[in-house]
């Protein structure tokens, strides 16, 4: 069975609630945006439950007329027809990203969790951040010493979803070689219309990323000027063409 | 015209809906059976009050229709008449009940500790609106069989009803000598009791529905509400 981890009091709180009833023949459900974690913390809870997708109608009546001792189900946001429900004497957990009818989940369930996204869970984002990466150095083998991803450098905007993404991609930023920069770019560049830009215009990728990481560890124009052995007046007008600041 | 006597007097005394007679200065001048028991759950100053607030302005009748309750009695109207300065009378009509023929299938409870249950639903609650709460549970209480569902529901929407209310205090407890009674068999009584320094009664009807339907007997004040639950072993 694999855990759940969350440094969030309530996310921490649903957890407590789910384990409290595991062994009971409750209905709960548990409603918030998409990618946030909510088929994990059921998963880790119920790991022998049957799953069942709430878009499925048939099915899932199916399932409950035959009385599977212990249900999940899944986009419960998609259920038809809530009323042909009737949860006595099962555990039922369901999951939805939204609440269809407060009318409906009142009457079915006993226990209702709200749990909310990312942005609100800052602590998790840490924690996630860390998760992931620990994850993709053992599936591709990487060395993280010395790598750090901010929280700031993530995006959250699809939840976990995006957060995955974005910390996989970071990381083959932060790890990838000459030979790796230059196979990108040769596969960029069979793409159509890439090489098609002109020369002038495809030297812009080299030169707008060497004079930001340059400004950045340098900060003077002047140093890196003479850091890159360019003239000064050049260097001030490749920044102004590349607008960086 | 007949000339026989009627007993109008044993009639309204043996009528069900509450009848009460005040003088000028709310003193009570005459309670039908039925008021009496009303007067176990509200003070004569209280229904007196009710009384001038509903008057007709002149000597006749007035029949107002409002949702009013005292604890687990439901009314849907008052009516208000007098014809002298020296009595006014107040009827309160109760809501009709739906029929009481949900069956209780024993065989579909489920044996339960129901310290369980109170702990997962008290932990949502905190959870969700951040109150205080305090907890005093018998712990001699044996596990019983109940809906385990129906209950949990139950308990969130009468818990939700203190949803902005300080110091929650919950209490679970035997009864002694209470009892329930369904199929003609006697049970004896838990006692869940919330209370607070108020509560919203929005939902209350609802959960005298939900109550009603597990043979519980719920009783709903402004600021508490308690549940005889049966003992089902």
């Amino acid at each position: 069975m694999e855990s759940f981890i969350t440094n969030n009091e309530v996310v921490k709180n649903i957890l407590k609630g789910l384990n409290l009833t595991r062994n009971l023949y409750v209905s709960s459900i548990i409603v918030g945006e998409a990618h946030i974690g909510k088929r994990a913390l059921v998963r880790s809870v119920f790991p022998n439950a049957k799953v069942i997708d709430g878009a499925l109608t048939q099915e899932l009546l199916r399932g409950i007329k035959e009385g599977v001792g212990e249900l999940v189900i899944e986009n419960f946001h998609k259920v038809k027809n809530p009323d042909m429900l009737h949860f006595e004497n099962m555990r039922v957990v369901a999951i939805a990203d939204y609440i269809p009818s407060m009318r409906d989940i009142d009457e079915k369930f006993a226990f209702i969790y709200n749990m909310p996204p990312l942005r609100e869970r800052p602590e998790d984002v840490d924690l996630y951040i860390r998760y992931y990466m620990k994850r993709a150095s053992e599936e591709l083998s990487l060395d993280m010493e010395n790598i750090t991803i901010e929280r700031a450098e993530v995006d959250i905007s699809r939840n976990l979803a995006s957060l995955r993404a974005s910390v996989y991609r970071e990381l083959l930023y932060r790890k990838s070689t000459v030979h790796d920069l230059q196979n990108a770019l040769y596969h960029l560049f069979l793409c159509d219309g890439e090489l098609e830009k002109g020369y002038r215009e495809n030297l812009a990728i080299f030169e707008k990323a060497i004079l930001k990481a340059g400004l950045e560890k340098y900060g003077s124009q002047l140093k890196l000027a003479s850091i890159l052995g360019i003239n000064r007046n050049t260097l001030r007008k490749k920044i102004n063409e590349y607008d960086i600041h | 015209m007949s000339t026989i006597s009627i007993d109008f007097r044993f009639i309204v005394e043996n009528d069900n809906t509450p009848l009460i007679v005040f003088d000028h200065k709310g003193h009570i001048l005459y309670p039908n059976a039925a008021a009496e028991i009303v007067l176990g759950y509200v003070t004569a100053k209280e229904l007196f009050e009710l009384t001038l607030l509903y008057a007709p302005k002149d000597y006749g009748s007035k029949t107002t229709l409002m949702d009013i309750h005292y604890r687990q009695l439901f009314f849907y109207a008052i009516n208000v008449t007098y014809n002298s300065d020296n009595w006014i009378a107040l009827r309160l009509y109760y809501r009709p009940r739906p029929a009481d023929d949900a069956k209780l299938d024993k065989n579909q409870l489920i044996e339960t500790n129901i310290n369980m249950l109170l702990e997962a639903t008290l932990s949502m609650f905190k959870m969700r609106y951040g109150q205080k709460l305090s907890l005093m549970v018998d712990r001699e209480i044996p596990e019983f069989k109940i809906d385990q569902n129906g209950f949990s529901r139950l308990l969130r929407k009468a818990m939700e009803s203190f949803r902005l209310s300080g110091d929650v205090r919950v209490s679970l407890s035997m009864t002694i000598g209470e009892s329930i009674i369904i199929d003609e068999e006697k049970y004896h009584a838990i006692r869940l009791k919330i209370s607070a320094n108020g509560r919203f009664p929005d939902e209350d009807a609802k959960i005298a529905r939900i109550a009603q339907s597990m043979k519980i007997v719920a009783i709903l004040d402004e600021n508490e509400m308690q549940f005889n639950i049966p003992l089902i072993l």
